[in-house]
């Protein structure tokens, strides 16, 4: 038992330490503005923007003020600079969305397809997801404000919208990572409206084939 | 009659005629006369729906429409322009209506107007689906209790799909999901989007009716008013646009530009020839008075005929002037039998060949007004009334001069002669070259009638405006259909049998309308029993939606509004559908009407224009231009049997004043002048249309003239006279001139008519030649 004690301080420091490391900023930092204080995210910025493509899983939690539990869904992620954003859903049932310039893509599993066309003045919150995944800051910088926050390799980005009519829809868009990789993204408009998207496994630098450029793209 | 007071009486006649027809004229209110708009083209009662729904929609708020597409690079400086831009044309009355694309408004008020009408529109549809499952299933449970569970049940499918995201606001006034619901129904539904590339893109609706004067004037001035606005901003911005109003103010443009070119350019050429052919130029003016008098008579008639006339008919009228100077020629040329031969001589002996090409003509033409076509009706009149009056103008002024002929240069009379073997031979082998291109070359022929021949806009224009409406979401892979009823409710019973229909015919191809926003009749008719039977399906639901995991409470927005509907009043099935048409505005409020007597509903599907719906469904595919062109073909038709009937009586006319022998030598000239008109154009492989047929008509009454004077000529023994050869010569050059006309209607009739005097002139010509002598009188 005398053993176990410095042992099981030291095992409590290191979880501790471990729990510390693990959390990213709890709140959003400063803001970034171009030219003054936007130097140490440039780097970042850049990696994440050079990433090529991107598969990734991802869970996603939905809060809707009239439900009392989030719904939670599960699917795919894949990002192509050229093709866009491609979301396939797998449960609770099979579903795809494609973000890309033209706008917004929906289709079953039956293939019924649904398009709404892009409004660069008032994206919708899922074609707000395009410009983020792009780490695109002139074009994201357009549409919102940037507060930064960093401790050590893990980051958080808080996007706020510029523009009231932005704002009807969204009023923030918060990123979380460690070092290039993407852990988190919460698109909230208020504590009972908001999506979570927790990023799971993910590949950079994924070369697309045509067939699967056919099938999750435009 | 003495000489003088003949000259003064017929000069108090042609004075009398004259004042009398330009006092008509000049009382006539040409705004409301004479229309450009090729509509008017179309018989009023036009049989076919899809003509008579083209009529009326070109009178609604749909022809109103202007699209525009604004191009500056900068995108800052693009957003500052086109706010000015469309704040320019808001201000201008001219527009009644302004919008940039991507102004989410006239979706917002569409959206807001389904939503406060949720229940009269939408749920008697969502619970007709609902009663037919619940009845197939056969459950133990209530009905209201079974539509509770299956709400809530939907509901939370609902909330893991996508579009859940855009809905979330709507849901807790509308669980029962009824305007996502519509949404779904619509996958064919697509917003326009703001811009394309650099350019902004505005939609616009003009205050007049765009064939009028004020829908076209005002509105181009509003437009050039905006673009300076815009220019205030970004000087570089560049304007595409595009409207009927501009369209048809373009095309008066160009048609009445064409008009007094051409007809000075047709009455210039037929003077000119003229004035070479004669040995004292200026003769030449007397046959003016002939021309004059016979459009004088051409417009009177038309006008007293027709209370609204098409400006084609003057356009192509041009062509009169080469035709009635016919009469003078004969008349002026012909030398007197005996020196001092009176003129009332002269016109005894005349009278025969001249009533009687002109009658035979007249006759011909006036088959014309039969036609289904106002246009070749319109024609009918005009050159009918139009050779009456030439060929009266002609006998009245030659009969005030003192000189009542005059000669030609020898050119004009000289002739070849056929004695010479190498003469007859090679004047035979032509004669048997064009009697072989009369025979094989119409059996190539190829006929095709497109309404945008009768327009005169530029390749430019038209392709400015395709780019326009491929912004707009023109598509060739898109089809527009338009289904009609008397009332509302008669347009959307015809809508349900037209979708169960295109289901069918096109699985799976993605459709569009608002008409599924109203409900069918019979919804409509069973909501108020259905109504009376929901009375428990308020707490049912509070219950379903606790127990899949929704927070009742949050819906109370949906509950306060659906106690009060229950025992509100329903609205009469008319009156709610053009609330909805009435509240709508833009783009969306094209998209149905609820007028008595012309209520429709338009639907755009995502798949190329393909099988025709069943008349029954009272549906068209709103591909206009397929249904004129389709039209015109048909009336093709009608037209050449009526030239058939036409030329029938002509032949006959002429086998009763000649006799059967003569007779069919008179007639075989302009069939076969006709035939190798054809000829030559199918072997040139040239595409016909309607007019090349209107031209081959005239172009045979024409030639038949010179029959019939060549004719006379060859009984006694002699010639054909000059008056032929400068008939023709005027007449292919007139024609000639039209066949130069930017309108490619008027230049294949043109084209037509010189080919057939041309190729009749040749057969006058050479007959003698290839005869080797002339004829004996019998």
């Amino acid at each position: 038992m005398r053993y176990h004690l410095p042992v099981l301080a030291l095992l409590s420091a290191l979880v501790v330490a471990a729990a510390a490391r693990a959390v990213v900023p709890g709140a959003a930092g400063p803001e970034i503005v171009v030219g003054e204080n936007d130097a140490a995210w440039r780097p970042l910025f850049a990696a994440l923007a050079g990433q090529g493509g991107v598969h990734s899983t991802f869970s996603e939690n939905r809060w809707f003020s009239v439900k009392k539990t989030p719904v939670v869904l599960h699917g795919e992620l894949r990002h192509s600079a050229t093709r866009g954003l491609s979301l396939r859903y797998t449960q609770p049932e099979e579903q795809l969305m494609v973000v890309d310039d033209k706008g917004l893509l929906l289709r079953n599993a039956e293939g019924r397809t649904r398009t709404m066309t892009a409004d660069p003045r008032a994206p919708r919150i899922d074609a707000a997801l395009l410009p983020v995944l792009r780490f695109d800051l002139p074009a994201l910088l357009q549409l919102f404000t940037l507060h930064a926050a960093r401790d050590g390799e893990d980051w958080r980005l808080d996007f706020r919208p510029r523009t009231p009519e932005l704002a009807r829809h969204l009023s923030v868009i918060a990123v979380e990572g460690t070092g290039e990789r993407v852990r988190r993204l919460e698109f909230r408009r208020s504590a009972k409206q908001r999506v979570e998207v927790l990023i799971e496994e993910t590949q950079t630098g994924v070369a697309f084939s045509a067939e699967e450029e056919k099938r999750y793209f435009r | 009659m003495e000489p003088a007071r003949q000259k003064w009486t017929a000069r108090a006649l042609l004075v009398l005629g004259a004042l009398l027809g330009l006092l008509w004229l000049a009382r006539l209110d040409y705004a409301q006369k004479i229309s450009t708009d090729v509509l008017d083209l179309i018989p009023t009662g036009e049989r076919s729906p899809e003509l008579a729904l083209a009529r009326s929609l070109a009178n609604e708020r749909q022809a109103r429409v202007a699209f525009f597409a604004l191009r500056v690079a900068d995108a800052v400086g693009r957003e500052r322009a086109t706010r000015s831009f469309v704040e320019a044309l808001r201000a201008d009355p001219a527009f009644a209506e302004v919008l940039a694309m991507g102004d989410t408004g006239p979706r917002d008020v569409l959206g807001r107007e389904l939503f406060n009408q949720r229940f009269d529109l939408l749920l008697p549809g969502w619970l007709a689906a609902r009663k037919a499952e619940y009845a197939a299933a056969a459950p133990m449970v209530p009905w209201a209790e079974w539509l509770a569970e299956r709400t809530a049940a939907e509901l939370e499918g609902f909330m893991a799909k996508p579009e859940a995201m855009a809905f979330q606001d709507l849901v807790p006034a509308d669980p029962l999901l009824l305007l996502p619901g519509l949404v779904a129904q619509m996958p064919g539904f697509v917003e326009t989007a703001g811009t394309v590339g650099d350019r902004a893109l505005v939609w616009a609706r003009t205050t007049a009716a765009p064939l009028s004067e004020a829908g076209q004037g005002p509105v181009i001035a509003a437009v050039e008013h905006a673009l300076a606005a815009a220019r205030t901003i970004e000087p570089a911005a560049q304007l595409q646009w595009v409207s009927i109003g501009r369209f048809a103010a373009e095309n008066r443009r160009r048609i009445e530009s064409e008009m007094s070119s051409l007809n000075l350019i047709s009455l210039a050429a037929v003077l000119g020839v003229a004035a070479l052919c004669l040995r004292r130029v200026p003769q030449a003016l007397h046959l003016v008075p002939v021309v004059l008098g016979a459009l004088l008579g051409a417009w009177v008639g038309t006008t007293l005929c027709f209370g609204r006339l098409h400006v084609l008919v003057f356009v192509v009228g041009s062509l009169l002037g080469g035709v009635a100077i016919d009469y003078g020629f004969y008349l002026f040329l012909q030398p007197p039998i005996r020196p001092g031969e009176p003129y009332r001589g002269k016109v005894r002996r005349l009278i025969k060949p001249l009533l009687a090409s002109a009658l035979t003509t007249v006759i011909g033409f006036s088959l014309l007004l039969f036609s289904e076509l106002p246009l070749i009706r319109q024609l009918g009149v005009f050159v009918s009334t139009g050779l009456i009056a030439a060929l009266a103008a002609a006998l009245l002024w030659f009969g005030q001069l003192d000189v009542t002929y005059t000669e030609t240069r020898a050119f004009a009379r000289a002739r070849l002669r056929g004695e010479h073997p190498a003469w007859r031979r090679g004047a035979r082998l032509l004669l048997l070259l064009g009697g072989a291109v009369a025979l094989l070359g119409p059996w190539r022929l190829h006929w095709r009638d497109d309404i945008r021949e009768l327009e005169a806009l530029p390749a430019a224009l038209r392709a400015e405006a395709q780019e326009l409406r491929t912004f707009f979401g023109e598509s060739p892979q898109r089809t527009v259909y338009v289904t009609r009823g008397e009332s509302p409710a008669a347009a959307r019973a015809a809508l349900a049998r037209f979708l169960a229909w295109h289901t069918g015919q096109f699985p799976g191809a993605p459709v569009a309308s608002l008409g599924l926003a109203v409900p069918t009749p019979e919804d409509f008719a069973a909501l108020p029993a259905e109504r009376a039977r929901l009375g428990g399906y308020e707490p049912a639901l509070r219950a379903a939606l606790e127990r899949h995991g929704f927070e009742p409470e949050e819906f109370g927005p949906f509950f306060t509004a659906w106690r009060g509907w229950l025992v509100a009043p329903i609205s009469d099935y008319d009156t709610l559908a053009r609330a909805l048409a009435g509240a709508l505005q833009g783009p969306p409020a094209l998209a149905l009407a609820t007028a008595p007597g012309a209520s429709w509903f338009v639907t755009v599907a995502e798949h190329a224009p393909g099988a025709e719906p069943p008349v029954a469904l009272a549906t068209v595919g709103l591909d206009q231009l397929q249904s004129l062109n389709r039209l015109f073909s048909r009336y093709r038709v009608s037209a050449l049997q009526l030239s058939a009937l036409g030329l029938g009586l002509v032949g006959l006319s002429v086998l009763l004043l000649y006799g059967l022998k003569r007779g069919v030598w008179i007639f075989a000239l302009p069939a076969g002048s006709c035939l190798f008109a054809f000829g030559v154009l199918g072997l040139a492989g040239q595409t016909l249309n309607l007019f090349h047929l209107l031209g081959a008509f005239l172009g045979v009454c024409l030639s038949h003239n010179y029959a019939i004077f060549s004719a006379e000529n060859a009984a006694r023994g002699e010639e054909p006279p000059p008056s032929i050869r400068l008939s023709a010569l005027t007449t292919a050059a007139s024609f000639g001139v039209l066949a130069l006309s930017s309108i490619p209607v008027v230049a294949a009739l043109g084209q037509m008519v010189a080919l057939i005097v041309l190729a009749a002139l040749g057969a006058v010509e050479l007959g003698p030649i290839a005869r080797g002598k002339p004829r004996r009188k019998d």
